[in-house]
């Protein structure tokens, strides 16, 4: 039998290449775009399957975010009483929502890999695609959300105005955010199961700290410190944006704006980046 | 123990496939108590050494058997060859993409046998209308009739086992990698399957084929290897290879 040196430079000289590398991060960034009829129509497919199996089918997806605001609504609005930030109905409906997709996602793409075990073991297709289908799963699951959010705002948040456009960039940064959170727990739950497990709890601290329900402001205004690092969480200063953009006499801050682009870069390119990084392992993950 | 024979490699052809020294350990979690002694509960992972530094050339052309007894690391290897198994060691270079064709490709339970189609033949790389022109032929050739518009869930193992090998088998490829998907199906299917598989071995370069059946083996491969416990116990003309490996396996342990 001939001996590895031997066998490398033989390869090497017929011209072979590696089976099972890794490309470089352009390079598979090309390849998944190349997926992108494979990621839409898996993405497309996931709603549809999980709408035929419940009998209200897509309605659960508006009517689970509106219980949600509800149950806050009905506590907070006696807990607060007067201290209710104005609007508390638009306030309340645009931070349970928008909390809502960052969770979904967070969630969802924990499972993407580990759901997909035996596609992953007998394909071969970028994998980023999968996580990438989840997210956008959950972007068509929001549009009838964002919908009743709208309708929900126009009556009990002063009304539509021209700051209203604004929402389409803020909510592309949103995406980009909830994509890269989808790609970081994909790998991460790929290598750990244990990570689906400590997924809630992530989001039940997002839920209490980024002011969800009720103005943390209001909580710690007193604390310059406790104001800043609040300013500067991931979560809080969408929910922020959102306000800011859609309520009557709020309006987004460039602190706000900053927050949001530095924590979607971070997420997204990160997010992106270590998703890659162990791209030719997860056949053995999963 | 059995020597191994003489290199089955041609010499002077040119390389599809160069395995050079390619191992592959899985990591399991060994749970429970220690044998005797300890009250301690050690979680400790434990190595399996699937395939262990396997070196072999094939040339285009060539139809390879891979044989052995269960667990003896054909998958594995045939796995690593697609690059869908990490290798912990070693290195595997081809002259393409090497595709498998298996029955593992287990798609999305929830969806019917349609949606499954199209959805598995994007994976594979097809655009959607290449997926549009091949799907009749795919329904037809699976035999699922008016159950493809059923959910995935619904089917039995061998309807779903028709229904992946049906996707799998869609793709040519310069180089094939055939794992036990000669035993799928009841008989009218796996006559098909026969005569697709031998359709798709004739348009592919090369072939490599993991099966039980030395009958399937003898019939499609000049060349064989022997893997037993990860190792590779000979390499060489089918018939030689063969008997050698059933000479071992009549031997009483």
């Amino acid at each position: 039998m001939a001996s590895s040196s031997e066998l490398g430079s033989q390869a090497n000289r017929a011209g072979l290449r590696r089976v099972g590398t890794r490309p470089g991060l352009f390079p598979y960034l090309r390849t998944v775009w190349g997926a992108r009829e494979f990621i839409g129509t898996l993405a497309r497919y996931r709603v549809l399957a999980e709408n035929e199996r419940q009998r209200l089918g897509m309605l659960w997806i508006v009517l689970k975010p509106v219980f949600d605001a509800l149950i806050y609504g009905i506590v907070f609005g006696i807990v607060l009483g007067a201290s209710k930030p104005r609007y508390y109905a638009a306030f309340l409906v645009i931070g349970v929502f928008v909390f809502s997709l960052f969770r979904n996602c967070m969630s969802r793409g924990a499972r993407s890999l580990t759901t997909s075990s035996a596609f992953i073991r007998s394909i071969r297709f970028p994998r980023m695609a999968l996580p990438a289908a989840e997210t956008l799963r959950e972007l068509i699951n929001f549009a009838p959300v964002l919908a009743i959010m709208l309708v929900v705002v126009l009556f009990f948040g002063g009304g539509a105005s021209w700051k209203w456009l604004l929402l389409v960039p803020a909510f592309a940064l949103y995406a980009l955010f909830c994509f890269g959170v989808s790609c970081l727990f994909a790998r991460l739950n790929a290598v750990s199961r244990d990570v689906q497990n400590v997924v809630p709890v992530i989001a039940r601290v997002f839920l209490w700290g980024s002011g969800v329900f009720f103005s943390v402001e209001k909580v710690i205004e007193r604390s310059s410190l406790g104001m800043a690092i609040f300013n500067w969480t991931p979560l809080a200063p969408f929910l922020g944006l959102f306000r800011g953009i859609l309520i009557a006499g709020y309006a987004p801050t460039a602190q706000q704006w900053a927050a949001c682009v530095l924590w979607t870069v971070l997420l997204c390119v990160g997010g992106v980046i270590f998703f890659w990084e162990a791209e030719e392992r997860y056949g053995q993950y999963v | 123990m059995a020597s191994t024979s003489k290199t089955g490699s041609p010499t002077g052809g040119r390389p599809a496939v160069i395995v050079d020294a390619a191992s592959v350990t899985y990591q399991v979690f060994a749970s429970g108590k220690k044998a005797r002694g300890a009250s301690r509960r050690v979680r400790s992972t434990h190595a399996v050494h699937a395939v262990q530094s396997v070196s072999f050339r094939v040339d285009a052309g060539e139809s390879v058997g891979l044989i052995g007894s269960n667990g003896s690391g054909k998958s594995s290897l045939l796995r690593g060859i697609a690059g869908l198994e990490p290798l912990s060691s070693g290195a595997v270079y081809a002259s393409a993409q090497p595709s498998l064709l298996g029955v593992g490709a287990a798609l999305i339970n929830d969806l019917s046998g349609a949606r499954n189609i199209v959805l598995g033949c994007l994976a594979l790389g097809f655009t959607r209308d290449e997926v549009d022109e091949r799907f009749d032929d795919i329904v037809e050739f699976s035999g699922l009739g008016e159950f493809i518009d059923m959910p995935m869930r619904t089917y039995s193992s061998g309807m779903s086992a028709r229904l992946k090998f049906s996707i799998a088998a869609t793709r040519p490829s310069d180089i094939l990698l055939i794992d036990e998907a000669l035993s799928v199906g009841d008989r009218a299917f796996r006559k098909r399957s026969d005569r697709r598989i031998r359709e798709l071995q004739e348009a592919s370069g090369t072939v490599f084929l993991v099966s039980h059946s030395m009958e399937a083996v003898r019939g499609a491969c000049e060349r064989a290897l022997w893997l037993e416990k990860g190792v590779l116990r000979a390499d060489g003309p089918v018939d030689a290879v063969i008997e050698e490996y059933e000479a071992f396996t009549k031997k009483p342990r």
